[in-house]
């Protein structure tokens, strides 16, 4: 393939990526998440727990339940923080048992956001968790 | 030009003129302004609205992202939608000049061109949201 055809397929594949609707699709490689961390801590019955972090370019923000004990179904979920206190004004949640696969994905702009994993009502005791956190 | 280097110039230029976003204005950011992040946080009741008043410097865009819509109580989202709208106080209310109907979002949702001095952001539910709602704006000027 010559250099001006290799040039028009990239093109013809970038334009028609960038004209999708479906937003959960990454649309550019800006979308693809380049830094992660693991929230991993524990709480008790109806606790929450809430970390900060920064998204310093646009991008997917993508967070996986990788784990929980013992194995219940627990809330999280991501926002940004509540100015002058700990909590997280919450944009987006679900309530999972632990998985393998990105259980929330959403598109961020640059600034400072939240996590926030709570008891959800299923659980009797103490609980450990990890929680996966991809973002840009 | 060969007839491969004009079909890749076409289709790059028929791409960029069908990707543009429909009803979104593109803001060019005047060089060498200072712009400001602040945040608008509050409780509003069914059907009700709230606006915050803040001060722009020097014209220029001021960018709105509804963040959260949540259920004052519980604190879970709630996946409906509030009409966000930025404008210019004028008596008891904020008459919005740009507005838009969005779900919370991390990405700017209105985008409105600011006169210098006092602008407004209000925040209202048309559809009566199962309240009290809690909101968290994040939104930037210059």
């Amino acid at each position: 393939m010559t250099p001006v055809r290799t040039a028009l397929a990239v093109a013809l594949l970038v334009g028609l990526s960038a004209c999708s609707n479906d937003t959960s699709t990454p649309v550019s490689p800006t979308t693809v998440p380049s830094t992660s961390f693991t929230y991993a801590t524990t709480f008790t019955v109806n606790g929450a727990v809430t970390r900060t972090f920064d998204q310093i370019s646009t991008g997917t923000v993508s967070m996986t339940l990788t784990s929980v004990t013992p194995d219940v179904a627990l809330g999280f979920g991501v926002g940004i923080p509540r100015i002058g206190s700990t909590g997280c004004n919450l944009t987006r949640s679900v309530v999972v048992k632990a998985g393998t696969t990105p259980q929330l994905s959403l598109t961020a702009e640059p600034g400072l956001y939240c996590v926030r994993v709570w008891d959800p009502g299923t659980i009797t005791d103490r609980v450990s968790f990890s929680l996966s956190v991809q973002h840009n | 030009m060969t007839a491969w280097r004009f079909l890749a110039v076409a289709a790059v230029a028929v791409l960029a003129v069908s990707c543009k976003d429909n009803g979104t204005a593109t803001v060019t950011s005047p060089t060498g302004v200072t712009f400001s992040t602040e945040y608008f946080s509050n409780v509003i009741e069914s059907g009700g609205s709230r606006f915050y008043s803040f001060k722009v410097a020097t014209a220029g865009p001021v960018t709105v992202t509804l963040a959260s819509i949540t259920n004052a109580d519980s604190g879970l989202p709630l996946g409906r939608p509030l009409r966000v709208g930025v404008g210019r106080p004028a008596g008891t209310g904020c008459p919005a000049q740009t507005s838009a109907l969005v779900q919370a979002a991390l990405t700017t949702q209105v985008t409105h061109l600011a006169p210098e001095g006092v602008n407004c952001i209000e925040i209202a539910d048309p559809s009566g949201l199962p309240g009290p709602i809690r909101f968290a704006i994040r939104f930037t000027h210059p």
